[in-house]
């Protein structure tokens, strides 16, 4: 099997390369392939980085890398990338936020919904842990762009998930459906 | 400083990736102004909701064997899922009335009480938020599969708390232009419930169930054609097996059984 001292280095990032790829692609079942698939590269891999930073910042890129692979593979469109120039002035009601909205499932929703761009950089900074600089070389963009970015995605976001994305759970035993 | 700069460097404070100086003004300013301190919190709130994310799924993932190549693995998976399909359904005959008490009971008294139902006029299609809020609460992870290349559209959902000797479980109820009906039922898995798919043959009641990680899964139809549901149970065993969403193949072969079928005698 693939264990041994790479095997185990891998695994201990199994949940934030999770994360990540539940970021990127929104789909949890997907998102376990993209880590196998990773996992594997990573594994088949000539050179490994020995240094940690650079081994979490190789296993990443692999990831995404797997990812703009397959989009590229299946012919799927890319979401228009968010823009860094169109920042929507945060009003009041956003600042006003009610914080009895956001669960884990309310966001994980509201993630989904983001353009690419935003979701790829919240991946990497909230989900996945990494510091700007680091989330900037991953993407290939600057630090400062990488810190827009997430300002962009994060105010994105709540606006998703005040804009409606949040049900309220049915009451006990009441009935959903409409058959 | 505009909202734009004040949103960025509020949000780089919440990350810790302001200079000393800077994130010790900003400390100062949030101090002064309670809508700041509002806006901290909820960017804080929102960063450690998006960190929750970073767990590996309920059912693990397996560390792959770096010796096999992706092709080898592909034909490995398929030779496996090709046996294991045709074993479970063959030993499905086998296995008639074994492992039917609690929640597969529960699951046939269910489907066949929501089938005697007439249809809802307009049903609609269900809204995939509220799919997901109930799958929240069953705490499983699982997948509703589309469809509708099968002619079959996800109008009906409901949740069932747990009861005495069942798990809580979620009806999703397909139904068909010509009044098929076909019902997923999902649970947590008893440990006694196999992963192959299994047929289930009771009276004129025809059913699959099976096991996926620590999903049990139970396919009822009513008008169906034979071969229809069968395949329909084929395709949708797979994916709940490798955990992904129909392929275009899968889709084709599902809208070309569903043509082909004798319509529904519901």
């Amino acid at each position: 099997m693939g264990t041994g001292r790479n095997g185990r280095r891998v695994e201990d990032y199994f949940p934030r390369l999770y994360g990540y790829a539940v970021s990127l692609s929104g789909d949890d079942h997907y998102a376990h392939d993209l880590v196998q698939q990773t996992a594997l590269k990573a594994l088949n891999a000539s050179r490994v980085p020995t240094d940690e930073p650079a081994f979490r910042a190789w296993l990443f890129v692999i990831l995404r890398n797997a990812w703009l692979d397959t989009i590229r593979r299946r012919g799927r469109r890319l979401e228009v990338p968010a823009s860094d120039t169109d920042y929507d002035k945060t009003g009041e009601e956003t600042w006003l936020h009610d914080n009895s909205l956001m669960s884990t499932l309310t966001v994980k929703l509201s993630l989904g919904k983001l353009s690419a761009d935003h979701r790829d950089v919240l991946g990497l900074v909230d989900v996945s842990g990494f510091s700007y600089t680091e989330a900037a070389e991953i993407l290939g963009i600057p630090s400062g762009t990488v810190m827009s970015r997430v300002a962009r995605a994060r105010n994105a976001l709540l606006k998703q998930l005040e804009s409606g994305n949040v049900v309220n759970f049915p009451t006990k035993g009441q009935r959903q459906g409409t058959g | 400083m505009n909202d734009y700069q004040t949103e960025e460097l509020l949000s780089a404070y919440v990350d810790g990736e302001l200079t000393p100086t800077e994130s010790a003004c900003m400390a100062d300013a949030i101090a002064r102004d309670p809508r700041l301190a509002t806006r901290v919190a909820l960017l804080t709130r929102v960063k450690y909701s998006l960190s929750d994310l970073a767990v590996e799924p309920p059912d693990g993932i397996p560390l792959p064997d770096s010796r096999w190549s992706r092709p080898m693995l592909a034909i490995a998976a398929s030779v496996g899922l090709f046996v294991a399909v045709m074993s479970g359904i063959m030993t499905g005959f086998l296995d008639f009335g074994a492992d039917r008490g609690g929640w597969y009971q529960r699951a046939a008294a269910t489907h066949a009480e929501w089938a005697q139902e007439p249809a809802a006029p307009g049903a609609r299609e269900i809204d995939a938020n509220l799919y997901l809020a109930s799958v929240d609460r069953l705490h499983l992870s699982f997948q509703a599969p589309d469809l509708t290349s099968a002619n079959l559209r996800l109008t009906y959902l409901r949740f069932y708390e747990a009861v005495e000797n069942s798990t809580a479980a979620m009806h999703m109820g397909y139904t068909g232009q010509h009044g098929c009906r076909l019902t997923m039922w999902v649970t947590r898995a008893p440990s006694s419930l196999g992963t192959d798919l299994t047929e289930v043959r009771d009276g004129k009641t025809r059913s699959f169930r099976w096991r996926a990680g620590k999903v049990a899964y139970a396919l009822f139809a009513t008008g169906m054609a034979e071969q229809r549901f069968t395949t329909i149970a084929d395709k949708v065993h797979q994916a709940t097996r490798v955990m992904h969403g129909f392929d275009d193949e899968t889709r084709m072969a599902l809208n070309d059984i569903s043509r082909k079928a004798p319509p529904c005698a519901a």
